[in-house]
């Protein structure tokens, strides 16, 4: 067996052993959406409108459950580790062993989120039958196959999201504020609270340039099947185009970094 | 066969100076001063296939720093290093199997898994065929005492213990080169001999090369052969252990026991009286006129009593680590 395979089920094994830590994550999940369902229900009775932002009270309703479902199934946590392997010298082991540190942590980060990352795909699915049986939304078979591409893409494209801010710390010696902006940040531009058609076309355009809305907005629109099956496809492909962007981005700092690294203590 | 060459190795860091208190705080804000620490400064050396080395200098002095350069794990700024016939910056795999660097304050294994698994995980880092990895272990636990050991959780093992875990970890695949940090660092007495009995007999079974630090001068004379003593990065001895009393000036130590009271005015008349109670005295003199203080005093004297030994290995490294750049 492939030594990183081996790590992804280590990783596995580290989640299994986690797994009451996660219901308790997915429980409070429902909080937020129970505040999103009174917010919207408020909204829609008030302006009595059929459709906002070209969205049925019916469709908003199934997208902020849904998208706060997948915000929850991409969740991170290794980009601590890796800052403090970075500033206490944790990554020396990593330079003098045959071991590569992203395959390292791509492994584990595989392994320990895959059972998070299907167990909330199994939430979502109930959700989307609720929809379907009680807010009359539509699904079609091949927008769920699509869907699930674009998930996948949308797991890896996190990953790497976080890697590459991670890497911030070979030059910054405290990068908690950093994570922790660039996560609720992020999970707004990548439309994990509100649709990004809130925030008006122009807007949208910018946020199109930027990677976020393939971690969230497109999978739920892919899924609702809001967006034709062309732009499912080019936004497949751009998905694809970001991560290797990421992927490039990385090797480059990690290059620049692992040269400016000063291996502290022993 | 040269198993490490080093030539006109350099590093120098750039680090902050901040001064105390907050007004001062507040100005690196804008206005960092910036300092360079030449903390490895031209240094060569060759190491032979099979030799155990000991690599000497006070806190600071850049042994650390020239160890990483030696493993990859820092960018020289200057020189040329070569190790096993790579260069260790590039951090080539081939390289990285060949060799195993331990760390004193740093551990590898993970404290709280038993450390069978993290001995698996370096099983498959390395990719060990399987009928090895279980031969070496059983050799290595229990060369060490730790067959029983295996599977507890790491963090409940003593220091000691957890140190011969992180040593099995480290020659698991069967390294050629072995840099060893401070490996006795914390540990008692009988651990210490443990250890350092096992290292030898790893280099008399295995022909290891081995690179050692210690602050330990009974690890360092049980086990090595030839010394560097690395001052303010500079290396100022190279030589065999035993010459490093010698070119110090070879002191000699006499310690006499007498019937009359000793004067130190008239002991320091041959040289430097180290204590002096009444009774017993201790005097370093030069190794060259040792004989005939010897004769001397026994002349003048009511001597009860005497001996002369060499001064500790402490005291040749002080000399050394007090003097300034200057090279033997």
């Amino acid at each position: 067996m492939n030594k990183y395979m081996w790590l992804l089920g280590m990783g596995l094994q580290k989640a299994l052993a986690y797994r009451v830590n996660y219901a308790v994550t997915i429980l409070a999940a429902v909080f937020p959406i129970i505040l999103q369902w009174a917010l919207w229900r408020s909204i829609y009775g008030y302006t009595q409108a059929d459709t906002l932002y070209g969205m049925s009270y019916a469709e908003m309703l199934s997208y902020v459950v849904l998208a706060a479902l997948m915000a929850q199934a991409l969740r991170t946590g290794f980009e601590y580790d890796m800052a403090e392997d970075i500033k206490s010298g944790g990554l020396n082991r990593f330079i003098v062993q045959p071991l590569s540190y992203f395959g390292y942590r791509l492994s584990v980060f595989v392994g320990t989120n895959l059972g998070y990352f299907v167990a909330t795909l199994g939430v979502m699915a109930i959700a989307l039958w609720v929809a379907i049986r009680y807010w009359s939304l539509s699904i079609d078979i091949v927008d769920i196959a699509l869907f699930l591409l674009s998930a996948v893409g949308a797991f890896f494209l996190q990953f790497m999201l976080f890697y590459l801010l991670s890497l911030t710390a070979f030059w910054l010696h405290e990068v908690w504020a950093l994570f922790e902006s660039t996560r609720v940040i992020g999970l707004v531009l990548s439309g994990g609270v509100v649709p990004l058609s809130v925030f008006g076309e122009s807007l949208q355009y910018w946020l199109s340039l930027l990677p976020f809305q393939y971690l969230i907005y497109f999978p739920i629109q892919t899924l609702t099947g809001a967006i034709s099956f062309e732009q499912v496809i080019s936004g497949l492909l751009i998905q694809l185009v970001w991560i290797v962007v990421m992927m490039l981005l990385i090797a480059a700092i990690w290059r620049r970094g692992s040269r400016s690294y000063l291996a502290l203590g022993g | 066969m040269n198993v490490i060459e080093v030539e006109g190795l350099c590093k120098t860091f750039k680090f902050y100076r901040k001064p105390q208190g907050l007004s001062a705080s507040l100005k690196n804000l804008w206005q960092r001063q910036v300092e360079y620490k030449e903390a490895v400064k031209d240094i060569s050396f060759n190491i032979e296939k099979g030799q155990v080395v000991a690599f000497l200098g006070a806190n600071g002095a850049g042994k650390t720093t020239t160890m990483k350069m030696l493993s990859g794990i820092l960018h020289p700024t200057g020189g040329k290093i070569e190790v096993l016939g790579h260069t260790p910056s590039e951090r080539e795999e081939q390289f990285k199997k060949r060799f195993s660097i331990l760390m004193g304050q740093k551990h590898q294994l993970w404290p709280d898994l038993p450390a069978i698994d993290s001995f698996t995980l370096c099983q498959r880092i390395y990719e060990i065929p399987t009928p090895l990895f279980k031969q070496r272990l059983a050799r290595l636990s229990e060369v060490l005492c730790v067959s029983h050991l295996l599977d507890i959780q790491v963090r409940r093992l003593s220091l000691g213990e957890r140190m011969k875990m992180e040593l099995i970890a480290a020659l698991l695949h069967g390294p050629e080169l072995l840099f060893l940090d401070e490996p006795t660092i914390g540990l008692d007495f009988l651990s210490q001999r443990a250890v350092m009995r096992f290292l030898q007999q790893l280099v008399r079974e295995d022909n290891i090369t081995i690179l050692l630090t210690s602050h330990n001068m009974a690890d360092i004379s049980a086990l090595c052969e030839r010394v560097l003593v690395i001052q303010n990065g500079q290396l100022v001895f190279d030589d065999d252990i035993t010459h490093l009393q010698n070119s110090l000036g070879g002191f000699r130590r006499i310690h006499i026991e007498s019937e009359s009271p000793l004067h130190s005015d008239y002991l320091g008349r041959y040289g430097k009286v180290i204590n002096n109670d009444i009774h017993r005295a201790e005097l370093e003199v030069d190794g060259g006129i040792a004989n005939r203080v010897l004769q001397q005093l026994l002349n003048d004297i009511m001597v009860k009593d005497v001996r002369v030994s060499t001064p500790p290995l402490e005291d040749s490294l002080e000399r050394l680590y007090t003097r300034r750049g200057q090279v033997v």
